[in-house]
């Protein structure tokens, strides 16, 4: 059947009849349209054409060179640069970062590269830059704080002391005050990983914030004897120890108990006088958790018989206490415990 | 006509214009120059009465040139469950056109009849069981320089003609209800220089037809009868032509102007009556002849409907109604049409909007494209 239909007659039909007529044959009207229509016919065919030398054009410039896009007006240069910052960064830092040309028009500037110059450095979190017409660059700085010191050496460099933020960031401190940085306790323990020349950031470093930050604000006069803070127990058992002055090594727990608590039962063992200059501390475990907190106490030396008391010696006076009244200290909460002490 | 077609769906007609015929005698163009001028000024009036630019022409065919012929095809449906498919329908659809015309003629309609299967009318036979399907067309077809020539007109407007409508077809499906067209009715449009013909049953078109023979003969009848220029006999057929004769009275006389001027004369009105009469029977009579045993009284139970120009004639439906020996009536346009727009005059361009609106609906149904911007952009250059 298909071969039959395949050679069936070609029926000719009014739409084989050609339509197009020449110019000569239409009416004036006609001819008119005509003219209308193919000037518009054109007129697309160039817009098209414009617009694709256009895009041909622009992609050409972008590849050689993109700022010849980027400026299309001729603008102000800048004149100012208005900084703002919630930390301890100034103007004069954020000019001499940005480091702008002299004649950088406003319009030239490449904002976003501009940012990844401040942001270079750790201590800036965020940084948004506009422009301000006609002639002011607008640099708005969020910094980080510091919350501890970090020493680091590099290949065969001198050794030299970083900060660590709030979020693991190791950054080298610009513009602080040298007795604030001073206050702050090195981290110990601590495995630096380098990555293109920047240290990776520290994990883990949030709880150490808490835990100092808790610190700082209960127990001000311990605290300001912590001078290493280590991290050699957190990754496996959850654990921060802190060496100070008058406790060698004092543990504390992150998994389950929470700082206030183990600040104010560290604070009741020093306020009952469990640890004294002649009766010093080597360890305070307060991440046992509950009320037990196991007290390591150093044996004092046994003078040798006959041997007259030392007159210069003069047993360490507790640490002022009374920085808030009594009520206040966190161990004020915790007046039953059991210290179960074991001398070595 | 323009119609304005909104989201494919609904059709507004938001202008129109109009101008005496010129250049075309019998539905052919004669002098192209002329015709051109007086098809542009229409088309021109119209874009100026709608305010917008026309994008395409749906145009109307009508001349004695155009002639019709019913061919039939059958094939035994090829599924093994006896089942029709697709391919059976495309076949017999195409063996039905495949009809060679003459050197120089082309067809302008293939309308095609309801299919058969196994003997039983089906609007759609895919899916249905049967062994034998056949499918008929009325194949209507014109000499093709005549069709250029008219499409050529339109093109010297520098507008595509989307689609050719035979002027009876664009009338009748105007002025019949699809419940007429499906029991049976006889459209007969009787124009200036033609008079086209569709007899419609079981809901399409079975015959169609034109004759060279329209009211502009009336007109020169009347002339030539009573020694008139042809302004003063269409004069005198506008206010005392008729379909019958009506007028008993021998000695009853009318004025040709009635202003007692210089050249006013009088003539019988029975003269008149029985001259333009006698040509309206006689068109009667050749449509019926033409019809031949295609037209079956008991098959039209619609009746006849007239339509056109010179239909408007009093007593043309009594004389359709005595020659073809069933009910006649004048056409009328649908409820929805403007009262401006319900001359039967116009029932062949709103028709033609009709087609128009048709054929696009089909075309979204169907999920074909109409032309895109590109393509009528460089259509029209």
């Amino acid at each position: 059947m298909s071969s039959h239909v395949n050679t069936l007659p070609q029926v000719r039909t009014w739409r084989d009849i050609q339509q197009a007529i020449a110019p000569k044959a239409m009416s004036s009207e006609g001819r008119k349209r005509l003219q209308v229509a193919t000037a518009k016919t054109v007129g697309v065919l160039f817009a098209l054409g414009l617009a694709g030398w256009g895009v041909y054009e622009a992609m050409r410039i972008w590849e050689k060179n993109p700022m010849a896009i980027k400026s299309p007006v001729k603008s102000a240069p800048v004149k100012f640069v208005d900084s703002r910052s919630d930390g301890v960064l100034d103007q004069g830092w954020v000019t001499r970062t940005l480091a702008l040309p002299k004649s950088a028009g406003l319009m030239e500037l490449d904002l976003i590269a501009l940012r990844k110059q401040l942001l270079a450095s750790g201590q800036v979190r965020t940084a948004v830059l506009t422009r301000k017409f006609p002639e002011t660059l607008v640099v708005m700085i969020e910094e980080r704080s510091p919350v501890a010191r970090v020493r680091a050496q590099v290949g065969a460099a001198a050794a030299k002391d970083l900060l660590v933020a709030r979020d693991g960031v190791i950054y080298e401190g610009v513009s602080y005050d040298a007795a604030l940085i001073a206050t702050l306790p090195f981290l110990a323990d601590v495995p630096l990983k380098l990555v293109q020349g920047h240290f990776q950031p520290i994990e883990g470093m949030d709880k150490v914030a808490d835990l100092l930050s808790t610190a700082h604000a209960n127990i001000p006069a311990l605290f300001s004897g912590w001078y290493v803070v280590s991290l050699s127990r957190y990754a496996l058992d959850g654990e921060i120890i802190v060496r100070s002055k008058d406790i060698k090594e004092i543990t504390f727990g992150t998994r389950e108990s929470d700082f206030f608590k183990q600040i104010a039962q560290l604070d009741l063992i020093v306020e009952e006088g469990h640890v004294q200059a002649d009766h010093p501390a080597l360890s305070i475990n307060l991440a046992v958790g509950g009320s037990q907190v196991p007290v390591v106490f150093e044996i004092p030396a046994v003078p040798a018989p006959g041997a007259k008391k030392n007159p210069t010696v003069k047993p360490s006076s507790p640490a002022p206490a009374a920085v808030r009244s009594e009520p206040q200290r966190p161990s004020a909460y915790f007046t039953n415990l059991h210290f179960p002490s074991r001398e070595l | 006509m323009i119609g304005e077609l909104s989201q494919g769906r609904s059709l507004s007609i938001i202008g129109f214009g109009e101008c005496q015929s010129r250049g075309v005698l019998k539905g052919a163009v004669m002098d192209f120059r002329s015709a051109s001028d007086a098809t542009h000024s229409a088309l021109l009036a119209a874009e100026s009465n709608a305010g917008v630019r026309i994008d395409e022409v749906y145009l109307a065919q009508a001349g004695g040139h155009l002639e019709g012929f019913y061919n039939e095809a059958a094939v035994n449906v090829s599924a093994a469950d006896n089942m029709v498919s697709a391919v059976d329908i495309d076949t017999v659809m195409r063996l039905a056109k495949a009809k060679a015309l003459p050197e120089g003629r082309m067809v302008v309609h293939n309308i095609r009849r309801p299919f058969r299967l196994d003997g039983r009318l089906v609007p759609d036979p895919e899916h249905l069981v049967g062994q034998r399907l056949e499918v008929g067309y009325w194949t209507v077809h014109g000499q093709e320089n005549k069709i250029a020539d008219n499409i050529h007109v339109i093109r010297g407007f520098n507008v595509p003609v989307a689609e050719l409508i035979l002027s009876s077809l664009a009338s009748g499906t105007m002025v019949t209800s699809a419940e007429d067209r499906q029991n049976g009715v006889l459209v007969i449009d009787i124009g200036g220089g033609t008079t086209d013909y569709a007899l419609y049953h079981d809901g399409c078109a079975y015959a169609t037809g034109v004759l060279p023979v329209g009211g502009s003969h009336l007109t020169n009848d009347l002339s030539l009868g009573l020694r008139l220029t042809d302004g003063q006999a269409e004069k005198l057929k506008l206010r005392f032509g008729s379909g019958t004769v009506t007028t008993r009275d021998k000695s009853e006389k009318v004025w040709l102007n009635g202003d007692f001027a210089i050249g006013d004369r009088q003539f019988p009105r029975q003269a008149i009556e029985q001259i333009t009469a006698a040509r309206v029977w006689e068109i009667f009579e050749v449509v019926k002849k033409r019809l031949g045993a295609t037209f079956v009284p008991e098959r039209a139970a619609a009746g006849v409907v007239l339509t056109g120009g010179s239909s408007k004639l009093p007593g043309i439906a009594e004389a359709a109604a005595k020659v073809f020996g069933i009910t006649a009536r004048l056409g009328e346009a649908p409820g929805y049409i403007n009262e401006n727009l319900r001359d039967p005059g116009y029932s062949t361009a709103l028709g033609l909007l009709f087609f128009g609106l048709n054929s696009s609906s089909e075309a979204a149904a169907n999920g074909r494209r109409r032309s895109g911007f590109f393509s009528r952009l460089f259509a029209n250059a």
